[in-house]
């Protein structure tokens, strides 16, 4: 267990479906961020998997793609604790275990952070194989370096 | 990650006589099928499991390949149980041309084989069947009363995944599997502390036992044909002979005489039959019927001490099979860190040569068998995979027909419960076999 409090960046997503690839291009893109108290990862395995991965965090970034009716590369944000998950974050796991599911846990548990803000980025291609959207691509750049500047200037694990 | 599954169920309809259950997608299971289930006058005249997910063509992508590639290609098969898919085909080829691998290698693949068991079993046990038994929807909702062991099993199944993923470079489709043994083997220093984590998992396990026994099992027994791998010396992973509790006592190698699989209208995965006799049941229950006495004795003694013992025909109780397995991987995944030494060479040299070779391993389901044939060269000519849920579809069709027959008197809505229930018994991994479950219950009174 570390013992400085630690920021964890989770993207998550399926690296053969386009646009479904979104959070992991993202953090793709913040590796050089890693230190002791920067977590950084890319996830793309079973959401039981998930709550251990920030557990031992003060703040969680999750990046994952969204599929909510809204054009391509829109980017939706929300902090877990101040509403709702909004219903578009959809399980995807053939057991129906998926990212929403992993919060509501965490959260029966007492087990969320402190801090945990969700970015979803809009995508339209999700088949087996497609290319990331020009668009989703556009947004995944511009989110890694707000998130990077964010970082920068709001992450002091001494303070 | 998005999906376009969505759980919908629709009321009883009554019409022109006819009542009619219908649930679009039955959750808690791996992958797409359907269930139905048809009644008239009170009596069941049919039932049946389709498998309407598209043939995947596994078998037929593997025709002209090189004998190197079926570890990598088939674990694709399964986000589950990828390392059996690793193992029977890697058996299966050395098989064919006449290799073995020297005792480390042996142990390291039933160390990796433990780390699926662990992961696998736990899913099932706490995610997927446990709030059948307690009454819930899911393990979401089970949770909200049953916190410490959904989490206990949440973190037994994080080991297991770590304990792959130390092998095997990561924990769904591991990638340091080759044919002659592994590309990497860990350093002693390495295991280390995948064994303190398992300490704490044999411990959890254990536990796991013993709240499984806890639940509330349906009075329901069948006279099953079991069928599993049989070890002399171990709880058979990769090894051993194909046993029954009537009789069978085969090679491996003979399968295709005693075994039938034939197509169904119904389902897109091929059924399977002993010949001349027909269905039979494969997965943790018939291993632990069949297998008690190669269990270690940590694993024996907790099934004792819940008076779960073999022959044990109540295919509910499969739930407790699961979890004395879970506590038999990590006893015997922590003997084999013990004991462990490094081998010299990761892997031995393997010689292509023209043939067939057979593989059967034990997946957390049941037995997986390969089958392959190749040219002089190591490429594949043809490709035979049966998987453990296509070999259980029929008896999951029978125990449904006796289960509904026992349970007429039901309302629509616990039957249905207890139809799916049933089914996750089994623990099937459609997605194997062939994808989705939909029951559908019809009353043709």
């Amino acid at each position: 267990m570390p013992t400085s409090p630690t920021i964890a960046i989770i993207g998550i997503g399926q690296p053969y479906r386009g646009d479904d690839a979104a959070g992991l291009a993202v953090v793709e893109q913040l590796t050089d961020l890693q230190t002791d108290t920067v977590r950084v990862t890319a996830f793309h395995g079973d959401a039981t998997e998930l709550i251990h991965l920030w557990e031992d965090a003060e703040w969680v970034i999750l990046i994952d793609a969204a599929q909510s009716g809204v054009p391509a590369g829109t980017l939706h944000h929300f902090e877990v604790q101040e509403r709702p998950l909004p219903s578009f974050l959809s399980s995807w796991s053939s057991h129906s275990f998926g990212l929403p599911e992993a919060i509501t846990l965490a959260k029966q548990f007492g087990r969320l952070p402190k801090r945990m803000e969700i970015y979803a980025i809009e995508g339209e291609r999700f088949g087996m194989g497609d290319e990331m959207s020009p668009t989703v691509s556009a947004t995944c750049r511009k989110l890694a370096a707000d998130l990077r500047r964010r970082i920068q200037t709001e992450w002091n694990p001494a303070g | 990650m998005n999906s376009s599954k969505t759980r919908a169920k629709t009321a009883p309809v009554a019409a022109n006589g006819r009542r009619t259950i219908k649930v679009d997608y039955l959750a808690r299971v791996e992958g797409e099928g359907s269930l139905q289930v048809k009644i008239r006058n009170n009596e069941v005249v049919d039932c049946k499991l389709g498998i309407f997910e598209p043939p995947r063509f596994f078998e037929a992508f593997l025709r002209g390949r090189s004998y190197t590639e079926p570890p990598d290609i088939t674990a694709r098969i399964c986000g589950i149980c990828p390392v059996a898919y690793q193992m029977s085909s890697v058996h299966a080829i050395e098989s064919a041309f006449g290799a073995t691998v020297p005792e480390p290698i042996r142990e390291l693949r039933r160390l990796l084989y433990c780390g699926e068991w662990i992961e696998s079993h736990a899913l099932h046990i706490y995610m997927l069947h446990a709030p059948d038994f307690l009454g819930y929807e899911d393990a979401i909702r089970m949770a909200a009363d049953h916190a410490e062991a959904v989490q206990r099993g949440l973190k037994l199944k994080k080991t297991g995944n770590d304990l792959v993923a130390l092998l095997g470079g990561r924990e769904i489709h591991p990638i340091s599997v080759r044919v002659g043994g592994f590309y990497r083997v860990p350093t002693k220093k390495e295991l280390q502390p995948i064994a303190e984590k398992l300490k704490w998992a044999r411990d959890a396990a254990l536990e796991t036992v013993r709240w499984t026994a806890s639940l509330p099992f349906p009075d329901f027994e069948q006279d099953y044909e079991f069928v599993a791998l049989h070890h002399p010396d171990e709880y058979a992973l990769n090894e051993g002979k194909l046993i029954s509790n009537k009789g069978l006592d085969i090679r491996v190698q003979d399968y295709d005489r005693y075994f039938i699989e034939e197509h169904v209208a119904h389902s897109n995965a091929l059924h399977s039959r002993i010949a001349g006799r027909g269905a039979y049941f494969v997965g943790p229950l018939a291993r632990f019927n069949l297998n008690f006495d190669q269990l270690s004795p940590l694993a024996r003694e907790a099934a004792r001490e819940v008076d779960f013992l073999p022959q044990c025909r109540n295919p509910f109780k499969s739930i407790i099979a699961r979890a004395v397995e879970t506590l038999y991987a990590c006893d015997e995944a922590l003997r084999i860190i013990e004991n462990y030494e490094m081998p010299e060479q990761p892997f031995v040299e393997v010689h292509p040569r023209s043939g067939m070779g057979y593989g059967c391993t034990e997946a957390p389901r049941g037995i997986l068998v390969h089958r392959y044939r190749f040219d002089e060269h190591g490429q594949i000519l043809d490709a035979k995979i049966v998987p453990p849920t296509a070999q259980n579809q029929r008896v999951m069709e029978a125990d449904l027909c006796a289960v509904v027959t026992e349970h007429l008197g039901l309302d629509e809505e616990k039957l249905t419960w207890l139809c799916e229930q049933t089914i996750r018994n089994y623990d099937p991994c459609i997605s194997c076999a062939t994808h989705f479950l939909r029951l559908e219950v019809e009353r043709l009174d």
